[in-house]
């Protein structure tokens, strides 16, 4: 039985870590991964994802470096605090040029796009629950 | 925590085999690291399969020198076999045989054969033992030559094409059986493999074959860390000088451009705004492991192609 708190089934076209990573992202966003809590070990990783240990590794040296996990002495990896990650990411990174840009191609108003984007963070907010 | 530690497990320089008056392997040049997980890519007939069968003892080379397990190349005694496993699409198993008569004839030879470790493999692959192995699947053939050389524990496994052929739900199992070796011991794997997506999952160092030689080996971190997909638009036209260390260069009349850089680095996002300048919406997107290796081969038919032609032109 998988011991991680997400599933993910790597897919051709991304890279693989990239995967790994965003998949971790989404397990935080939707609460199956809270601050504070332990990060499964890079053999657990590696295994239920079907990803090289080496590979496996790096990924949590990433999302470290990235704030998303911090590493406490004598308590392993675990999931950052929120207000440490808002500080180290910025809003221009997360792409909403594009989605704006798409949905401006689709023809979509303003105020139809702001409520798409209210509806998919309240989505993701409920299941957390 | 680091599983790769320094130690080489294979090193070889110069290599050169020929067959008649062709060149399979034709100065090649090849390092690994202990712990490592390394691929070797290439086009059919670049030289993957001789240089693992000189790696693994099989055949000899002509030329070069090297060291497979801390011995000379060529030079492999009883010891450095008990260490290494091979595994080739191409091999010849006792198809007369059951399994369970092959681990037996095979188990004396090994003084680290491992038969817990054996059972748990049968089982895991779900192989009978009491069947002939002429009567196997391709793919229950693969995984009885991986039983055989797994359960002895090699320090070195060499693997020439494990997944052609097979299907994918057997591909999985055995991709999820090597990942699993690997989290144990301080395995190191050489492999030749066209599947790249799974190559992508199971290494962690990346060597392309061309001609008989090694064009490129590094970590596939390093490696998806140059190559970036770079899609830029920008208000008004530009005229850019195009840089040689861009690929698959596409416009759209300068107003859209898309091309591959191979050496991105932290100065090269400022050096893209400098060279379209500060309004420029300009978008970097990493590249699968096969995405690399198109681009790449792509690059190199554009420049075959370059040279051909430029050739005809002096001749006329």
């Amino acid at each position: 039985m998988s011991e991680l708190p997400f599933s993910l089934t790597i897919q051709p076209g991304k890279p693989a870590y990239e995967q790994v990573i965003d998949a971790v992202h989404r397990a935080i966003a939707v609460g199956r991964l809270r601050e504070g809590e332990k990060f499964p070990a890079v053999r657990a990783l590696s295994k239920d994802v079907g990803i090289n240990p080496n590979t496996a590794h790096k990924v949590v040296q990433h999302l470290v470096g990235m704030g998303t996990l911090e590493v406490l002495p004598g308590r392993g990896t675990r999931v950052a605090r929120q207000s440490k990650l808002s500080k180290s990411a910025k809003v221009e990174e997360l792409g909403v040029e594009e989605i704006v840009i798409e949905a401006m191609r689709l023809g979509f108003s303003k105020s139809e796009l702001s409520g798409a984007l209210e509806e998919a963070w309240d989505h993701l907010k409920h299941r957390k629950k | 925590m680091s599983i790769v530690n320094k130690d080489i497990i294979i090193e070889v320089n110069d290599l050169v085999v020929q067959y008649g008056n062709f060149a399979a392997v034709d100065g090649l040049n090849l390092r690994v690291e202990k712990g490592r997980a390394v691929a070797l890519l290439g086009e059919n007939g670049a030289g993957k399969t001789t240089t693992l069968r000189v790696i693994a003892s099989v055949i000899a080379a002509h030329k070069g020198e090297g060291s497979v397990l801390g011995k000379p190349l060529g030079g492999l005694g009883q010891a450095e076999y008990a260490k290494l496993g091979y595994v080739s699409e191409n091999q010849k198993m006792y198809m007369n045989w059951t399994l369970e008569r092959l681990i037996t004839y095979l188990r004396p030879m090994y003084p680290t054969w491992d038969d817990a470790f054996c059972d748990e493999l049968v089982e895991d692959f779900d192989l009978p033992m009491d069947k002939k192995i002429g009567a196997f699947s391709r793919g229950m053939q693969m995984k009885a030559m991986l039983v055989c050389s797994l359960s002895y524990r090699p320090e070195l496994l060499i693997l020439d094409e494990p997944f052609s052929g097979l299907d994918p739900l057997v591909r999985e199992e055995l991709i999820d059986g090597i990942i699993e070796l690997m989290q144990g011991g301080e395995w190191t794997i050489l492999l030749s493999s066209h599947d790249i997506h799974e190559v992508e999952r199971l290494c962690d160092t990346v060597a392309l074959i061309d001609k008989g030689k090694v064009t490129v080996s590094e970590p596939l971190e390093d490696l998806q860390a140059r190559y970036k997909k770079v899609d830029v638009t920008v208000e008004n036209p530009v005229k850019v000088e195009l840089c040689d260390a861009w690929l698959n260069i596409e416009t759209d009349h300068g107003r859209r451009w898309t091309f591959t850089v191979s050496d991105f680095s932290a100065t090269s996002e400022g050096d893209l705004r400098r060279l379209f300048g500060a309004d420029a919406l300009i978008e970097l997107e990493s590249l699968s492991l096969r995405d690399i290796y198109l681009v790449m081969a792509r690059e190199k038919k554009r420049v075959r192609r370059a040279a051909k032609e430029s050739v005809t032109s002096t001749v006329q």
